[in-house]
């Protein structure tokens, strides 16, 4: 797929650990990109903002192929759980984290999307964020699995400038 | 209580609040440690007490074997492992080969102590595998050895994520010789 406006390219989410900004509602042709990027893939995707249910609706109404998502979310997702990893607290990062180490393990994923950094961000300050970020991106490496993690409108604008380091690039998905 | 309450008992600690142990808190427990049990009673082991925030900060995020831990620990006590020690006749092993294997069961029953005599004393622990090369650079490891385990020291932080405790069974775990 070639790059759209935002520089977005399947094959630049695909590898090492990424950054998605994205407006706070809804989702822009960036993450219409993504879901065409993802169309066919295996994808671990951590919701913490929506259920499981409503990404697999707004994929079905994308008129996405179904890829294949195994989610890891507090939200009651009515899908099995072969299908969804339930997490008991609804943003605990050592949770996640031994959750994405399961995951990983047993599903062997194509990418990890983990969507949104802001719930984490109301909860624990941004160093501690950034350094989850850091840890789950180093554990991910070890089986090149690349990840991807959207961060929505409505964080601290010094977020974005502060997190670029920890990533291998960012996508502008608010256009 | 009786040992077997007690060790069941037993749990590991992500969340740590920020009270520190006093030395002697520390030290009673190393105290504990080198009575731990050890391979022809070499004792293969030096405890690093780190306090340093960066320092456990470091170490633990190395660590991504395990899972993320928010809320460092105020102390960790890194086990040095001595390799020189498997040189010679005495070793565990036969074979030098399985030799620096089985000096890391003595690292392994050290950390045991140290989990309970913390536990004995009302403290919490954690137990990390650091990467080795950035475990080495942190805390100056002398070549010929290496730091295979770090315990994270500390009390547990209120309200802090407690991981679902499971055993296998007996029945899966234990077997019967046959003849």
């Amino acid at each position: 797929m070639p790059a759209d406006a935002t520089g977005f390219t399947c094959e630049s989410v695909l590898r090492g650990c990424t950054l998605l900004t994205s407006v706070a509602e809804d989702y822009r042709p960036s993450f219409l990109a993504l879901a065409s990027c993802v169309s066919g893939k295996k994808v671990l995707f951590i919701s913490l903002a929506r259920s499981p249910k409503s990404v697999v609706e707004w994929l079905a109404h994308s008129g996405v192929p179904s890829p294949s998502i195994v989610f890891i979310s507090s939200f009651d997702s009515g899908l099995s759980r072969d299908a969804c990893m339930p997490l008991e607290e609804q943003c605990n990062l050592t949770e996640i984290s031994l959750m994405i180490t399961k995951a990983v393990g047993t599903r062997q994923p194509d990418l990890v999307v983990l969507d949104s950094l802001n719930v984490m961000l109301s909860i624990y300050d941004e160093t501690t964020v950034l350094r989850f970020v850091q840890f789950t991106r180093n554990k991910l490496a070890l089986t090149e699995t690349p990840s991807l993690f959207v961060v929505r409108e409505g964080v601290d604008p010094a977020f974005i400038p502060n997190a670029r380091p920890f990533f291998d690039s960012v996508i502008d998905g608010r256009r | 209580m009786n040992f077997a309450a007690f060790a069941k008992q037993r749990r590991t600690t992500y969340e740590y609040s920020v009270r520190k142990p006093s030395a002697s808190v520390i030290k009673g427990v190393l105290e504990v440690a080198q009575w731990s049990p050890s391979c022809h009673n070499l004792q293969p082991w030096t405890f690093i007490v780190v306090r340093n925030k960066r320092t456990i900060r470091a170490l633990v995020d190395s660590s991504i074997s395990a899972g993320f831990v928010p809320h460092l620990p105020p102390v960790v006590i890194a086990i040095m492992l001595d390799e020189h020690c498997i040189e010679g006749v005495n070793r565990c092993a036969a074979i030098a080969a399985d030799a620096v294997p089985e000096a890391h069961i003595c690292i392994g029953t050290a950390s045991l102590n140290i989990c309970y005599a913390a536990q004995a004393k009302g403290w919490q622990t954690g137990l990390l595998s650091p990467d080795p090369g950035i475990a080495a650079k942190l805390l100056r490891v002398p070549r010929g050895c290496k730091v295979p385990l770090l315990v994270l020291f500390g009390k547990e932080r209120k309200g802090a994520y407690r991981k679902p405790r499971q055993r296998k069974s007996l029945r899966d775990i234990v077997r019967s010789e046959r003849a």
